[in-house]
């Protein structure tokens, strides 16, 4: 069975704040028990494959940094209907990555969710590090916090854990140890 | 009169790539392609443990992830002569090849069919004789009249709602699209039936790679994946054969429908295959090693200089040593310290921004040259070299394409025409159709060697005091990628990738050479200097992947790209 809740961290880890997304799943694995209709998925920095990790939901919120918009550590939302109306008018890398261009995709394709929120955070920084700035750090806590909203709205509410698990951030972290075999 | 164009992203972070092209009597005479993000990610890897760099490489890019993590591993194997056991290559290309099959397919229908296909012309076609041009171009059995006027009613859907969504900033009406309503109608419920069998593709990857888009099998030495047929937990017959299921969906899909359409759209836009050439020396690197070593290939390589068939080099391994030695990156005219070409084992990556100075310093995409050569890289080189060399499979589909095309257009075609914007997507259509054979054949290889009781995946490395230097290859959906390493004590103490829109996108060299984008252009027709749909074409046909990095939203809506007719 597909989770019928998606929530997608978008973004690329080696480049600062615009990891802010893969580093928010990183963060609700280990902060939350996640209930079996919610899938948490670092997408990366992905193109219209994208589309393939929507088919079957039934809600997608989208964790992803902002370039703009408002001051470093600002939080905001956008709805479909939001970013609908902020469809770029044409593309020249053919692999752009592109959110609205995603989101209309799936809907011609018939598979896109229902009810689409991006959570995003203004971010400081996009230099080639690891290390999320500390307004980006700071604005953490809220937007998990929106995300947990959200889902009880959809009624998932989310069980914050007594004890937090381990961090999984590999690239922090040595990788090699944990390898493990793929079954 | 000179009229310049400049088609630049203005995005401020993502910036990805920016053409000018200065118009005279409605012809191309020059252009300038920059890339306008800094690509010095590699920096990162500095000092990390070599084992776990394909991890990083794999963020690179968000599309071509896979690709990344490949070809760093094996520049590390290359680097200590280390053979992976033949059930990590099947694998391993296994992966490689329906990763190609999804990217081939995609890039096809969803990120370039649209500069052909006029959407807008679809709601006036009549689905019956679509039906039965579908049926006269090919076996496929959703080509019915049904299925076609549904595909219609989506469009009338849209155009009625008025929201057109992304459709809404195509160049529709443009004198330069002038295919039949029909073409386009099915071409567009192609479109649609893509979306579906492209996703089967990539749920191959995801079986065998544990997870995509990041996969997570890979190992310096070999494939993680455990092998025991007597397991449920493990690589079994029935987790083999649900690949083979998946398979049989992709591979009719890419023979029937996605070949076909390529040669047609082809045969009814002839003068496509007159321009757009470009750089006419080709390079493609040997890929998909059947055994341990890696002596012996399923896809040809070699180059060939000067457009000239009969000129064709080979290479016979992955890392052939004059690949090795001849393959230089010039900074004159790119955004770093230096002006020297560079080899990549002592290149340095050190950002030195100028702003856009046309004789100057203007992409932040260095110039690689291969013997002081601009090559161009892409299915394109590798049908050629192949064809060239009498590779039997590039040849039988090369043929049959050519054939095709020539029936429909009414028109003889030759090998020649491909080298062309147009014959850039022919070229892409045969190596799919080429791939599509090889994942069953790769399958079969796979399954023979486990039966015959070899469950061997991975070789552990050992890593040796003192330096050693290794290349790692593969040629991707875009064409040949290679990582450079330096390994110091363990350790890594540089790190380069040279990517396939690098050479592609590449700028001027110290000799003032321009890349491939940039020759291809020259001689591009331009209708309407305010819609430079030819611009477009001729870059799509690239299949240019400069969002190498990444992905940042940005809310205040403003265009991804802006046209100033200077």
């Amino acid at each position: 069975m597909i989770p019928r809740i998606l929530i997608a961290g978008v973004g690329n880890v080696l480049l600062q704040d615009d990891g802010f997304g893969p580093h928010a799943i990183d963060r609700l694995h280990a902060e939350y028990e996640i209930g079996e209709d919610i899938e948490l998925l670092d997408l990366g920095t992905p193109g219209l494959d994208f589309v393939d990790y929507l088919v079957g939901r039934d809600v997608l919120i989208i964790l992803d940094a902002l370039s703009s918009g408002g001051e470093p550590g600002e939080i905001f939302t956008f709805d479909r209907q939001q970013l609908n109306e902020r469809m770029p008018n044409m593309r020249l890398s053919a692999h752009q990555p592109c959110l609205q261009e995603t989101l209309f995709t799936a809907e011609t394709g018939g598979v896109c969710p229902k009810d689409v929120l991006l959570v995003g955070i203004v971010g400081a920084n996009f230099e080639v590090t690891t290390q999320l700035s500390a307004s980006m750090e700071a604005a953490m806590p809220r937007a998990l916090e929106t995300v947990a909203d959200t889902l009880r709205r959809h009624g998932a509410p989310l069980r914050r854990r007594n004890k937090p698990l381990p961090l999984k951030s590999w690239w922090q972290e040595p990788a090699v140890e944990h390898a493990e075999p793929i079954r | 009169m000179t009229t310049r164009i400049n088609i630049d992203p203005v995005t401020r972070i993502e910036g990805h790539l920016r053409v000018d092209v200065e118009v005279d009597g409605g012809i191309v005479q020059k252009a300038w392609a920059s890339c306008t993000m800094w690509r010095g990610i590699e920096n990162i890897l500095l000092g990390r443990d070599p084992r776990e760099a394909w991890l990083f490489t794999q963020r690179f890019c968000g599309v071509c992830t896979t690709v990344h993590a490949m070809a760093s591993v094996r520049a590390v194997e290359d680097a200590l002569r280390l053979p992976i056991p033949p059930n990590a290559q099947f694998i391993r290309n296994l992966i490689l090849i329906n990763h190609a099959l999804h990217d081939h397919i995609v890039h096809f229908y969803q990120l370039s069919a649209l500069d052909w296909v006029d959407i807008l012309t679809i709601p006036r076609a009549n689905p019956k004789a679509a039906a039965s041009l579908a049926e006269s171009l090919s076996d496929w059995t959703n080509n019915s009249d049904k299925e076609l006027a549904a595909a219609q009613d989506k469009v009338k859907g849209l155009a009625a709602s008025g929201q057109l969504g992304m459709f809404a900033s195509g160049y529709w009406g443009h004198p330069a699209m002038h295919l039949p309503p029909e073409v386009n109608l099915i071409a567009f419920s192609h479109y649609l039936q893509a979306l579906e069998y492209q996703r089967k593709a990539l749920q191959v990857v995801g079986v065998l790679g544990g997870k995509t888009p990041h996969i997570q099998n890979l190992a310096v030495g070999g494939v993680m994946n455990a092998i025991n047929l007597d397991s449920q937990a493990a690589m079994n017959m029935d987790r083999l054969y649900s690949i083979k299921s998946l398979m049989d969906e992709v591979i009719p899909f890419v023979q029937q429908v996605y070949f076909n359409d390529a040669c047609a759209i082809a045969a009814l836009y002839p003068e496509w295959m007159t321009y757009g050439g470009g750089v006419h020396n080709y390079l493609a690197i040997p890929d998909l090693p059947l055994d341990a070593q890696a002596s012996a290939f399923d896809l040809p390589g070699g180059v060939i200089m000067n457009g000239n068939l009969s000129s064709v080099k080979t290479f016979y391994t992955a890392a052939d040593t004059e690949f090795r030695h001849a393959v230089t990156e010039d900074l004159t005219h790119a955004w770093y310290k230096g002006d020297a070409p560079q080899h990549p084992w002592q290149g340095e990556t050190q950002p030195q921004y100028t702003d856009f100075q046309e004789n100057g310093k203007y992409s932040w995409v260095k110039a690689p040259r291969y013997d002081g050569s601009p090559m161009q890289v892409g299915p394109l080189s590798q049908i050629l070299i192949g064809y060239a060399q009498g590779h039997p499979l590039t040849k039988k589909w090369t043929d049959l394409a050519l054939a095709k095309i020539s029936a429909i257009g009414k028109r003889k075609v030759t090998v020649n025409d491909l080298q062309s914007t147009m014959g850039r997507h022919v070229a892409r259509a045969i190596r799919c159709a080429m791939l599509s054979e090889l994942a069953a054949k790769h399958w079969d290889y796979l399954v023979t060697n486990i039966s015959r009781g070899d469950a061997a995946t991975y070789n552990p490395p050992k890593f040796p005091d003192g330096e050693i230097e290794g290349v790692g290859t593969h040629e991707a959906p875009r064409g040949t990628l290679s990582h450079w390493v330096v390994v110091r004590d363990g350790r890594l103490s540089n790190y380069q990738a040279v990517v396939p829109t690098t050479w592609n996108a590449s700028p001027r060299d110290e000799r003032g050479q321009p890349g491939p984008y940039e020759m291809s252009l020259l001689g591009n027709p331009i209708a309407d200097p305010e819609k430079p749909l030819e611009v477009l074409r001729t870059v799509h046909s690239f299949d240019p992947c400069m969002a190498c990095a990444c992905h940042t939203y940005d809310p205040d809506g403003k265009p991804i790209a802006s046209v100033k007719v200077l």
